[in-house]
């Protein structure tokens, strides 16, 4: 078993999806944004196995995953007051501080040009990935797309560039929102709200930024995957059947996340196994 | 009184000159690690870049040694796998540039061999590592004159597991052997 659990394709894809699926079945009758904790717990499985829950000494990708577990209280939070329009500005401002922390340790390394794409582009980047998906927190599909989407691109660029760690992490909140897509797929739509959105694209985003900054992710990669929030929001017309529907909105944000992945095979080439 | 002045003299001075301080030389001192690879081979590696000091002190058969390796120096032959293990998988070099070793207690034994007890510390967890000297060799260089150089090869233990590095195990062995090979002048 021990031996299993310790297989990366069953750490970050198995074990998140399965998990994810029978969470988001069981919590779906509840209502509110319940079901959106699916694939925050599917994740959390994950990132149990990876890590025993031990988050020190504070490492980058630690201070990844303590950040969305401090965004899972912010979302739970945000879906139960009553909706404010300050939300995405305060979020934009909370992702940017995050991102800051994250990277702090590079910024001696670097001066000029460089310190400032690191110490601005980069957190913007994730605030603009989070501030962005926010307006998705009712539209369950294209909320689920544009997670799976950007956690896979993110998943297999890391992976190329050089950090399978963050590679498992980003590819585990894809296996798990793909749970959620499959009951999409069968009639059965789960909800996703914020509680579900804030901790899964700040960590994606975060991941992304953090295989730049720590490992060899090209950073015009993350350029590409900024597009998938606008391109997930094309207008895809109701009347279509559920099953076009959905492979619509996957597909658009799969475009930039597989050119993403290209571009980075590009500069990287296979991982070194 | 004479004497007694002489003799405390003297004393003064071999206690003034039985500690000697060193400086490592940073051309002729690397750190080496052999890891097993898939329970096929044993991949090697060394670090390219190390700084540090070194005491000795003869008269009482101990001395101390600190030694700071630059953790982005890491180097197996293959940029690649070079770029894989300063990453995040392995010792996350972009976040903790120095992986380093300072001594608690050395021994040094009469057949100059010696046992060096110390603290490793990478990627922020520091564990006690004991080192083994075969012999601490010293003279004066060969080639640089009024220049005194003592060297030796440690070598000793670490499971990698102990300081978070816990990618791809148990397929690349957790277990590694680590070498050191010192070269240092007198000050």
């Amino acid at each position: 078993m021990n031996e299993l659990l310790q297989n990366p394709l069953i750490q970050s894809a198995v074990l998140p999806f399965a998990v994810s699926l029978v969470v988001a079945v069981i919590l779906r009758p509840h209502g509110w944004y319940w079901a959106g904790l699916s694939a925050v717990i599917g994740l959390a499985a994950t990132v149990y196995l990876l890590t025993d829950f031990k988050f020190f000494p504070l490492r980058s990708h630690l201070k990844i995953l303590l950040l969305g577990g401090g965004a899972v209280l912010l979302g739970i939070l945000l879906d139960l007051i009553p909706w404010r329009r300050i939300v995405p500005g305060l979020l934009f401002v909370a992702s940017i501080a995050a991102a800051v922390w994250v990277v702090w340790p590079r910024f001696r390394a670097f001066e000029g040009w460089q310190l400032g794409a690191l110490a601005v582009a980069g957190p913007l980047y994730v605030a603009w990935m989070v501030a962005a998906s926010v307006g998705l927190r009712q539209k369950s599909l294209q909320a689920d797309s544009l997670v799976f989407a950007l956690s896979l691109g993110t998943g297999i660029s890391a992976v190329l560039g050089a950090t399978a760690l963050y590679g498992q992490l980003a590819s585990a909140i894809s296996a798990a929102v793909g749970a959620r897509l499959l009951l999409h797929l069968i009639g059965k739509p789960v909800s996703a709200g914020l509680v579900m959105l804030v901790p899964l694209v700040s960590v994606s985003a975060l991941l992304g930024l953090g295989a730049v900054v720590y490992a060899k992710l090209p950073w015009y990669s993350l350029l590409v995957l900024a597009l998938i929030p606008m391109l997930i929001r094309a207008p895809i017309p109701v009347s279509f059947p559920r099953f076009a529907q959905m492979a619509l909105t996957v597909s658009l944000g799969l475009l930039p996340a597989l050119l993403a992945i290209f571009l980075t095979w590009r500069e990287a080439g296979a991982p070194p196994i | 009184m004479r004497k007694v002045c002489f003799a405390v003299a003297m004393m003064a001075s071999v206690s003034a000159h039985a500690v000697e301080k060193y400086t490592i030389d940073t051309f002729h001192t690397y750190p080496n690690f052999e890891i097993d690879h898939l329970g096929f081979s044993t991949m090697h590696g060394r670090f390219g870049k190390t700084e540090g000091s070194l005491t000795i002190d003869w008269a009482k058969n101990t001395g101390s040694v600190d030694i700071t390796i630059d953790a982005a120096s890491i180097n197996t032959g293959m940029k690649k796998r070079d770029d894989h293990l300063r990453s995040p998988d392995f010792i996350n070099a972009a976040e903790f540039p120095e992986i380093t070793y300072k001594s608690t207690k050395v021994t040094i034994n009469a057949d100059k061999s010696a046992k060096v007890e110390g603290d490793l510390t990478i990627m922020g967890v520091s564990k006690p590592v004991a080192l083994n000297v075969k012999s601490i060799n010293c003279g004066d260089h060969p080639m640089q004159k009024g220049t005194y150089v003592c060297g030796f090869d440690a070598e000793g233990m670490i499971k990698r597991s102990d300081f978070g590095v816990t990618y791809a195990l148990p397929a690349i062995g957790d277990e590694m052997k680590l070498k050191i090979e010192v070269e240092a002048k007198r000050n």
